[in-house]
């Protein structure tokens, strides 16, 4: 009888070692997937999915969705121009920043609440981005950071990615509530090749017991070329279109 | 995907930049690119070469570089202007290096700076900038007078 116990119980051991393990396998599987798409992701150009949820009551939402605080009017602050998707900020002529918060789900159930942030200083036509912040008040499983330079023309309003100029950093799993950054030094990219630019930023992450990834992309304040190579900013809300969204992939 | 394919800056051409920034962190970027004739497929069109460190450290590997233009970002000219090879060394927490020197252009996002390009402010006029940092050598190669501590930025 207790021979029948133990073999029940190492049996059951056995089995949910194996769950975690394949659990583990997909996420891994998940992120490496998702890193070799950098630069593949909608980010710049697409509109955001998912986001048809956040019109509804909680009670009523389906699949996954990432909805931004209460929606607010376009508004210019002493501190920065907001709008829906975050709200932009122009330090200096070299310096900017934009800062968002965002609540994720599945169906009726509110998974957590984001914090987004990241500045972008320019040299030359340099630009480095660095702090880029993400905080959840949720643990997220595979969080990378993404990167890009966009350029723009008229036959490119939203931005168009600069080639080569993409990069993406795995932060992994984070705990709940713990800040993290894209280390050791955030995002760098050169390009002089445009007269106005912006740098694009995704953050996107799994949770692990859900499925779908989460993710949420934004552009900087615009920068202009003024000369010698040099760069820059434009007002807080010079923005290109479509600077920020949000929403879910099933990868 | 990785960094950014880049080269190395050719000795006698391009232009240094120096930033202090709003967090206390100065750095620099040596930028230089490559003329179109010579640049093959495949191939970087532009070599960049950075550093980061304290004011003094930043200043420093700045004009140690053999480039052909010099420039310092000053928040009262809100734009870079020549970093002048001939002065000495700014003491910490002031940046005498800086020259207020007018702007060129009135540029977006300008605010409040009404200096014209008869503007003569005299040299030596302090900036409110004066941070620390660590030294970083994006490239990896080795940086005069940069600490033991100076690590690879990714």
């Amino acid at each position: 009888m207790r021979r029948a116990l133990y073999a029940i119980l190492l049996i059951a051991l056995l089995s949910i070692r194996a769950a975690l393990t394949a659990g583990t396998a997909t996420a891994a599987s998940s992120a490496t997937a998702r890193i070799a798409a950098t630069g593949q992701y909608p980010g710049a150009t697409a509109s955001a999915v998912g986001q048809s949820q956040c019109a509804k009551p909680l009670a009523e939402r389906s699949g996954n969705w990432l909805c931004m605080v209460d929606p607010v009017s376009a508004r210019t602050t002493a501190e920065g121009y907001c709008k829906v998707q975050g709200c932009w900020y122009v330090y200096s002529e070299v310096a900017s920043g934009y800062s968002a918060t965002g609540y994720f789900g599945y169906g009726d159930t509110q998974l957590g609440e984001v914090q987004l942030h990241f500045e972008v200083e320019l040299k030359g036509a340099q630009s480095r981005s660095k702090p880029v912040r993400f905080e959840s008040s949720a643990a997220v499983v595979n969080l990378i950071f993404e990167g890009n330079r966009l350029l723009y023309t008229p036959r490119y309003p939203v931005g168009t990615p600069v080639g080569g100029a993409g990069n993406s950093h795995l932060a992994g799993d984070i705990p709940a509530g713990e800040p993290v950054q894209w280390t050791p030094n955030g995002y760098k990219a050169y390009y002089n090749k445009a007269s106005e630019q912006s740098v694009w930023r995704e953050w996107n992450w799994n949770m692990a017991d859900y499925p779908g990834t989460w993710y949420f992309w934004a552009k900087s304040v615009k920068s202009v070329n003024v000369g010698k190579g040099i760069y820059h900013f434009g007002h807080d809300d010079d923005l290109g279109e479509n600077p920020a969204g949000s929403g879910y992939s099933n990868g | 995907m990785g960094e950014q394919l880049l080269g190395s800056p050719r000795p006698g051409h391009g232009r240094v930049f120096v930033l202090g920034n709003r967090h206390g962190e100065w750095s620099a970027s040596w930028q230089d690119d490559y003329p179109d004739d010579e640049v093959g497929d495949a191939e970087p069109d532009a070599g960049v070469e950075d550093f980061e460190g304290t004011e003094e450290e930043v200043i420093r590997w700045a004009r140690s570089r053999p480039a052909e233009e010099f420039f310092i970002f000053s928040p009262e000219a809100g734009d870079y202007i020549p970093l002048e090879p001939a002065q000495e060394l700014p003491a910490r927490r002031s940046t005498a290096s800086v020259l207020k020197r007018p702007s060129r252009y009135a540029p977006i996002g300008l605010r409040g700076l009404t200096t014209t390009s008869d503007d003569q402010s005299p040299k030596g006029t302090p900036n409110r900038l004066g941070y620390s940092g660590g030294a970083v050598d994006r490239v990896g190669a080795a940086v005069p007078g940069a600490p033991a501590s100076a690590t690879p930025t990714s």
